[in-house]
C-alpha cells in the first residue's frame, strides 16, 4: 500500500506553516533550552524508539555495527565525559577528521552534549585545508585517526590553540601516543556514560562548517542549536521520512548535507539510517539498498550521472523495490537524470536546492507534487526566496536574477566565524543573497542559471577559485595563476588553471603533474587543477587582477564581452 | 613500456601522485588517495588504453595498485 506522503497538500502547508508548530514537535531541555544532541538522540529514551536501531553500519571491509538510540545515546554522553575531562567547555571548538566510522557519529553529539562548537573536516583534505580550519576556528580538540594524523602531522606545531588530539584506533594499530594525545579507545572506557546536557540556548553556536567564496581562504560558517527546528522539519516533509522507513545519505558529514541530513535530520524524526564507510562503487551502491531495504534515499548528481554510466543493466540484477523516494542535492540535477531514475531505479530522483548557509533545505520537488526536471522545486513552508535584480528588487515571473532569500529561518547561519563584516555584506535591502542566479517560473518553480560568481562546483563542493590560485603561486615555478570552472558532464565542472611561469623554469609534463601534487597536498583532492595550460602571460586588467572571465571565456569559445579593462 | 608502467602513468596523472608513490603494494585509497570519482576516471582511462572492459565486480576488489595490473593481464590474456 502506497504510503501518504508526510506533506499532503503543499498549497495549504505553505499557507498555514508557521516555525512555532514545529518547535511543539521538539522536546527541548526545560526553560526554553535546546541542544541538538538530545532532539537527535536522547529525547528518544523517553519512548519505545529507545531500543530502534539508529543506524547500521558497515565498514569498507564489511563489517557491520548497529547502534540503537539507547546506545548511541550512552556512547556520545561517554564521549562527552571524555571531552569535558579533557577541560573542554562549552563554546569550544572541537573537530572531527575521521573516515565514515561510528566513533564519528559518537563524537560529533558527544560535543553538542557539552556545548561545544563541532566541526566536522572532509577526511580527503589535505595537511593545509585542515591547518587553515583548525587555526581560523582556534579549535582546541582534534578528533582523528592514526593514518589522518600522519597525513597532516607537519601541522600540528602551528596551532598553538589546539590542545589534544583523540586518536580513534579501530584497527587497534601499534602506536605512541605524543604529548597531548589520549586514546579515544582508553578515555571512553575509563568514562561515565551518563551525562547531563549541558542547556544550551537556541542562538549557542552549534555547528561549524568551512565554504569557499570567491575571495580568500574558506569561511568559517556557524549554526545555532536552533537549526535543529529546520533539519527536522525539512527531513520530515521534503525527504518525507516516516518511521518505519531505512534512510541513507550517501553524503559524507565534512560537508553539510552529511551532517543536517546524515545526522540531525533523520534522527530527530526517529528514523534507522545506514551509514557505509566507503565510496562511490555502482555495485556496492545497488546491493546496499537492497541489503538493507532502503526506502528513502538522499545522494548526488554526480553519483547519480556515475551510475548512469554504468548502464541500465546493472540495476536489474538487483532488488531495489524497497525503494519509496529519492532525493538528490549539491548541483542542479539534470533532466535526463531525473527520468532515467523513473525508468531504471523505480522512482524519479526529486531535486532541492539548498547551502551551508542556510543548514536546510529551502526549495525542493515533493512527493506530493509533480517534479519538474531540471528545476530545484518550490519553497519550503516557511521560506520566501525571490529574485533580484542587481539593485536587490523583487522581478516578476520568468526573469533571472539573483536568487535571495528573507532572512530569519532557524537554520539560517548566524555568522562566519571572526569575518562579520563578510557576513554582513550577504544581507542586502532585507534579504539573504545567496551567490546563485536563477529563475522562477509562473508556478512557483525554481530554476537554476549559474553562480554569480567565480566559485567552481565540482562534484557538489564548492571551491574558490582564489584558493587554487593561492596555492599555485606557493610553488616555486609559477608566476601568475588564473584557475576556472570548465563543463563536465559527470561532475558539472572541473577545475583548469592557466599558469605562467618564472623566469628560468619550462613547461613540461613532469612540470604539471608536480604543480598538481603541490595544490592537492596543500588543499584536498576536490581542489586541485584536473588541467593545467602554461601560458606566457595572463590576461589581466591594467590594475593587475586576473581576468577569469576572460580565460574562461577563450576556453569555452564563447564571447569575450568587455575587454576595454584588459592590459595591453 | 609493459602494464604496470603503463598503469603508472595513468595513476601519476589521475591522482597527481609521484612516480615514485607508484609501486605495485601501494594501495589506491590509503596510500595516492584515490576516492570514488578518482578510481572511475582511472578505470575509464585503464579501458581505454588497453582496449579492455573492466567490470564493477572486478573492480570492486582492487585495492592495490598490484591488483590492478593482475587484473588487466589477467584481461588481456584471455581476450
Amino acid at each position: 500500500m502506497k504510503q501518504m506522503p508526510n506533506l499532503e497538500d503543499y498549497k495549504k502547508a505553505y499557507r498555514e506553516f508557521r516555525w512555532e508548530d514545529i518547535e511543539k514537535e521538539l522536546d527541548w531541555l526545560g526553560d526554553g533550552k535546546l541542544n541538538i544532541a538530545y532532539e537527535a538522540v536522547d529525547r528518544h529514551l523517553k519512548t519505545s524508539r529507545k531500543n530502534k536501531a539508529a543506524f547500521v553500519f558497515e565498514g569498507k571491509d564489511g563489517a557491520k555495527e548497529t547502534y540503537t538510540f539507547f546506545e548511541l545515546a550512552k556512547s556520545s554522553s561517554r564521549f562527552a565525559n571524555v571531552l569535558a575531562d579533557l577541560g573542554a567547555e562549552k563554546g569550544d571548538r572541537v573537530f572531527v577528521f575521521l573516515d565514515r566510522v561510528p566513533e564519528l557519529y559518537i563524537s560529533v553529539l558527544g560535543t553538542l552534549k557539552i556545548g561545544a562548537v563541532i566541526g566536522p573536516l572532509f577526511s580527503a583534505f589535505g595537511p593545509d585545508a585542515v591547518k587553515d580550519r583548525l587555526m581560523d576556528s582556534e579549535a582546541k580538540v582534534l578528533i582523528t585517526s592514526p593514518r589522518l594524523k600522519n597525513k597532516i602531522e607537519e601541522i600540528f606545531n602551528d596551532l598553538p590553540d589546539l590542545e589534544h588530539i583523540i586518536i580513534v584506533n579501530r584497527d587497534r594499530e601499534n602506536i605512541e601516543l605524543c604529548d597531548g594525545e589520549v586514546s579515544y579507545e582508553g578515555e571512553m572506557a575509563k568514562a561515565e556514560d551518563d551525562f547531563d546536557i549541558v542547556k544550551t540556548s537556541k542562538e549557542d553556536y552549534a555547528v561549524m562548517h568551512y565554504t569557499s567564496g570567491t575571495t580568500g581562504k574558506p569561511k568559517g560558517v556557524v549554526h545555532a542549536h536552533a537549526a535543529i527546528k529546520g533539519h527536522y522539519a525539512t527531513a520530515k516533509y521534503v525527504l518525507d521520512l516516516h518511521e518505519d522507513d531505512i534512510y541513507w545519505c550517501t553524503a559524507d558529514p565534512g560537508w553539510v548535507t552529511g551532517t543536517s541530513y546524515g545526522i540531525f535530520g533523520p534522527w530527530s524524526n526517529g528514523v534507522t539510517q545506514v551509514i557505509y564507510e566507503g565510496g562511490f562503487n555502482a555495485k556496492k551502491w545497488y546491493s546496499i539498498i537492497e541489503a538493507y531495504r532502503v526506502t528513502v534515499w538522499y545522494t548526488a548528481p554526480t553519483a547519480i550521472r556515475m551510475l548512469m554510466r554504468f548502464g541500465d543493466k546493472l540495476p536489474e540484477k538487483f532488488d531495489l523495490s524497497s525503494l519509496r523516494h529519492a532525493c538528490s542535492v549539491g548541483e542542479p540535477l539534470n533532466p535526463e537524470a531525473v527520468v532515467w531514475g523513473e525508468k531504471v531505479i523505480g522512482i524519479p530522483f526529486h531535486d532541492n536546492w539548498w547551502q551551508t548557509e542556510t543548514g536546510c533545505i529551502l526549495i525542493a520537488n515533493y512527493p506530493v507534487q509533480d517534479i519538474k526536471p531540471g528545476s530545484m522545486g518550490r519553497p519550503f513552508p516557511g521560506i520566501s526566496p525571490a529574485i533580484l535584480d542587481d539593485g536587490y528588487r523583487e522581478l516578476p515571473p520568468g526573469r533571472e536574477g539573483h536568487l535571495a532569500i528573507k532572512p530569519g529561518w532557524p537554520s539560517m547561519f548566524r555568522t562566519y566565524w571572526k569575518k562579520e563584516d563578510v557576513y554582513d555584506s550577504r544581507f542586502k535591502n532585507g534579504w539573504y543573497i545567496t551567490g546563485d542566479k536563477a529563475k522562477m517560473d509562473e508556478d512557483g518553480y525554481f530554476w537554476f542559471v549559474g553562480r554569480a560568481d567565480d566559485v567552481i562546483n565540482t562534484a557538489g563542493h564548492l571551491v574558490g577559485p582564489f584558493e587554487v590560485e593561492s596555492a599555485l603561486i606557493e610553488h616555486p615555478a609559477v608566476a601568475e595563476a588564473g584557475v576556472i570552472g570548465k563543463p563536465d558532464p559527470i561532475v558539472m565542472e572541473t577545475i583548469k588553471a592557466f599558469v605562467s611561469l618564472k623566469e628560468g623554469f619550462v613547461p613540461s609534463e613532469e612540470l604539471k603533474h608536480e604543480i598538481q601534487r603541490f595544490v592537492k597536498k596543500k588543499l584536498s583532492s576536490a581542489a586541485y587543477p584536473r588541467e593545467i595550460e602554461f601560458l606566457d602571460t595572463l590576461p589581466k586588467t591594467r590594475s593587475g587582477k586576473i581576468m577569469r572571465r576572460l580565460l574562461k571565456a577563450r576556453e569555452l569559445g564563447l564571447p569575450e564581452g568587455d575587454t576595454s579593462t584588459l592590459e595591453r | 613500456m609493459n602494464a604496470f608502467e603503463r598503469v603508472r602513468a595513468i595513476l601519476v596523472k589521475e591522482l597527481a601522485v609521484g612516480e615514485s608513490e607508484v609501486v605495485e603494494s601501494a594501495m589506491l585509497a590509503d596510500d595516492l588517495d584515490a576516492d570514488s570519482l578518482n578510481r572511475f576516471a582511472i578505470y575509464s582511462s585503464v579501458e581505454e588504453e588497453f582496449g579492455i572492459e573492466l567490470d564493477d565486480e572486478e573492480t570492486m576488489e582492487i585495492e592495490t595498485v598490484g591488483d590492478l595490473v593482475k587484473l588487466i593481464n589477467r584481461k588481456i590474456t584471455s581476450s
